[in-house]
C-alpha cells in the first residue's frame, strides 16, 4: 500500500529525501498547503496550545511548520503533508519545551501582540474567575488527585516524575490529572460535588 | 444549569484528550485519533477548545500560597482555613476530643517513658542540659546518641551543634546531611534549625540536608513542622513567586513527605519512598528533581576529587535518579550522556564541568 495512503511519511528523517518522493510542482504545493491552512489551522493551533500552553507561541509555531513543510521537497498528497504538518509540529513544540527553562514565559510579549482585541482585558477576569473556581472545586477531590494536578500546574513538574515521587505509573497520575480535570469542569457546569464525582472519577 | 449525559461524556473525553496530548509526547496515531474526534462533532471541538482554555487559565492564575498548602493537605485535615497553618503547633492542635484522648494518652505513655529513662540513664532530671559539637569528614558518616537517648547520624562533611537547654532540645544543622531520630514522646521540644528553616518534631525521625541553595527536610516517620522565616512563597518554576507571598510560614508534614526551601523563600513540596531520603546511610544518593548544582554539593561531601560547575548554565539543569557512592567516578563518566555537559579530569585537584 502506498504509504502516503496511511497518511505516515515513509522515512523517519524529515530532511533526507525519500528514494520513491516525486519531484512536486511548486505551485501545486503551495496550493494543497493553502488547502490544508484553510481545512486544519484552527485544529493545529488548537493542538500547538494543548503542547506548549501559549497561545501566542502556538501562532507562532503553526506558522514556523507550515513554512518548514513549505521547504520540504515530498509527496504532496494531502493525508500526507497533514501527518507531516502535525509532525514537524509537534517537534518543535518539544524544542520549544525545551528551550523554555531560562527564559521568561511570553507575557509582556502577549500583551503587545494581542492588544488590539478590546475584549482581552474581559477574556482575562474570565478567565481568573473560571481558574479560581478550578481550584475551588479541587479542594472537594481527594489527596491524590489534588497533589497531582498541584505538582503538574503549580511545581510545574511532568507526569513521568510525579509518578516517581506518588509511587505510582505515569498512566496512574495522568488518569489523576484528567479525572480531576473532568471534575472540576463538570462542577464549573453546575453539577453537585456527588453528581460530579460519579460522572469523573473513574476507579482506582 | 446542568448538562445532559452526553455532554458530560464529551467532558471526560476532551480531559482525556488534552492530558494526552499535553502531559506526554502524543504519538501520531494519538494526534489523527484526536483530530478525527475534534472533527467528528463540532460539539466536541468546542468542549476541547473550552477545557484546554481552563487547563491553561489554572496555571496562569494559580492559587494563594496558603490554598497551596491546604490543597497539599492530607485527607480529613480542615484544609481551607486561611492562617490555620501559620499558627498551629503539633502539641497546641488538640481541639477535638478524639485528638484530646489521644494526646492524653501519649503524653501519659511519654511520661512513663522519660521516668523509665532518667531511671535508667540516672540523670538529675529528664531536662538535662547538654551543649556539643559534632561533626564528621569527607566520605565519612557517623551516629550520635544523646543524652535523652535521640539519635543524630551525620552524612559526609557535616555538622551539628547540640544545645539542650530546659525550655527545648535545640539542634543547629551547621552544614551537610543529618538524620535525627527523637524516640521521645515528650513535650520537651526537639528542635532542628537549619539557616531560615525551624524543624518543631516530637517523637519523629527526619532528614535535613543544608547546601547553598536550600534547606531539605524529609519525614521519615511521624509529623513534623517546618517554619520557614522571611518572605516565602510555593514554588512554579517558571513564573517564580507567581502565587502569593506569605510572610513566615509552617508546614506540616508528614511521613514520606519533603518540603525544600531555596535560600529565596521558594518552597518546593515532594512526595518522596520513606527510605529514599536516608539512603545514604546505606550508601546512595537519592535525587528527586533536584538541581545540578545541588547534586554536585551533595556528591562532594563523598567524593575524593571535587566536582565543579565552571559554566553557571548548566547548574540548574535537573536530576532524579540514584548515585552509588561507591561507584561516584561511573556516575561522572555518564555525565556527558546524562546531562550534556562537558568532563574535564585535567586539572589535579577537581573534576570540572562545563557544556
Amino acid at each position: 500500500m502506498d504509504p502516503a495512503l496511511l497518511g505516515l511519511p515513509p522515512c523517519a528523517d524529515e530532511h533526507k529525501d525519500c528514494p520513491d518522493a516525486r519531484e512536486p510542482d511548486a505551485t501545486d504545493r503551495r496550493a494543497v498547503i493553502e488547502q490544508l491552512f484553510r481545512e486544519h489551522n484552527q485544529l493545529l493551533i488548537r493542538f500547538l496550545e494543548a503542547r506548549v500552553e501559549n497561545c501566542q507561541e502556538a501562532k507562532d509555531l503553526a506558522q514556523e511548520a507550515y513554512v518548514r513543510l513549505l521547504e520540504l521537497e515530498r509527496p504532496d498528497t494531502i493525508g500526507f503533508l497533514r501527518a507531516y504538518l502535525f509532525r514537524i509540529a509537534g517537534n518543535l513544540a518539544i524544542d520549544r519545551l525545551r528551550s523554555r527553562g531560562a527564559r521568561h514565559r511570553g507575557d509582556v510579549l502577549d500583551f503587545f501582540v494581542d492588544n488590539e482585541h478590546s475584549d482581552r482585558v474581559e477574556q482575562e477576569v474570565v478567565a481568573a474567575e473560571q481558574a479560581s473556581r478550578f481550584w475551588e472545586s479541587l479542594h472537594e477531590l481527594p489527596r491524590r488527585y489534588r497533589q497531582a494536578v498541584v505538582m503538574n500546574r503549580i511545581q510545574d513538574l511532568s507526569t513521568q516524575v510525579i509518578a516517581a515521587s506518588m509511587g505510582k505509573t505515569d498512566r496512574t497520575v495522568r488518569r489523576y490529572i484528567a479525572d480531576a480535570l473532568t471534575y472540576c469542569r463538570l462542577r464549573l457546569l453546575g453539577q453537585t460535588p456527588e453528581e460530579a464525582n460519579v460522572r469523573a472519577l473513574t476507579n482506582d | 444549569m446542568t448538562s445532559s449525559h452526553a455532554d458530560q461524556e464529551r467532558s471526560r473525553e476532551a480531559a482525556e484528550w488534552l492530558i494526552r496530548l499535553s502531559c506526554s509526547t502524543p504519538s501520531e496515531e494519538d494526534v489523527r485519533a484526536w483530530s478525527n474526534w475534534c472533527e467528528s462533532d463540532p460539539q466536541n471541538t468546542e468542549a476541547f477548545e473550552t477545557l484546554a482554555a481552563l487547563w491553561r487559565a489554572s496555571k496562569q492564575y494559580p492559587p494563594s500560597a496558603q490554598a497551596v498548602t491546604a490543597l497539599l493537605a492530607p485527607d480529613g485535615e480542615p484544609a481551607r482555613i486561611d492562617g490555620f497553618w501559620a499558627k498551629q503547633r503539633p502539641w497546641r492542635n488538640w481541639g477535638n476530643p478524639l485528638r484530646m484522648k489521644i494526646a492524653y494518652a501519649l503524653l501519659a505513655f511519654g511520661v512513663l517513658v522519660a521516668a523509665a529513662l532518667v531511671l535508667r540513664l540516672r540523670l538529675p532530671g529528664w531536662h538535662a542540659t547538654q551543649s556539643e559539637s559534632i561533626s564528621s569528614e569527607r566520605a565519612q558518616q557517623s551516629a550520635v546518641v544523646l543524652e535523652d537517648g535521640s539519635r543524630v547520624d551525620l552524612g559526609g562533611r557535616s555538622a551539628v551543634e547540640v544545645d539542650y537547654t530546659r525550655k527545648q532540645r535545640l539542634l543547629t544543622l551547621l552544614s551537610g546531611e543529618a538524620y535525627f531520630q527523637d524516640k521521645q514522646i515528650t513535650s520537651w521540644p526537639f528542635v532542628v534549625t537549619a539557616a531560615n528553616v525551624e524543624v518543631v518534631a516530637i517523637g519523629t525521625a527526619f532528614d535535613v540536608e543544608k547546601s547553598k541553595d536550600q534547606v531539605a527536610v524529609s519525614v521519615v516517620d511521624g509529623t513534623v513542622d517546618v517554619s520557614v522565616h522571611g518572605r516565602t512563597a510555593i514554588a512554579s518554576r517558571e513564573a517564580q513567586g507567581a502565587t502569593a507571598p506569605n510572610e513566615g510560614a509552617v508546614f506540616r508534614l508528614k511521613a514520606g513527605e519533603k518540603l525544600a526551601v531555596s535560600v529565596t523563600g521558594l518552597v518546593h513540596f515532594y512526595l518522596i519512598a520513606k527510605e529514599s531520603a536516608i539512603a545514604w546511610r546505606e550508601g546512595r544518593l537519592e535525587f528527586f528533581d533536584a538541581s545540578l548544582s545541588d547534586v554536585v554539593e551533595s556528591i562532594n561531601r563523598y567524593a575524593k576529587r571535587p566536582l565543579v560547575i565552571e559554566d553557571p548554565s548548566i547548574a540548574s539543569k535537573r536530576f532524579t535518579g540514584t548515585v552509588f557512592l561507591s561507584s561516584i567516578d561511573e556516575w561522572i563518566d555518564s555525565l556527558p550522556t546524562v546531562f550534556r555537559v562537558t568532563v574535564d579530569r585535567s586539572q589535579p585537584d577537581v573534576i570540572a564541568l562545563g557544556r
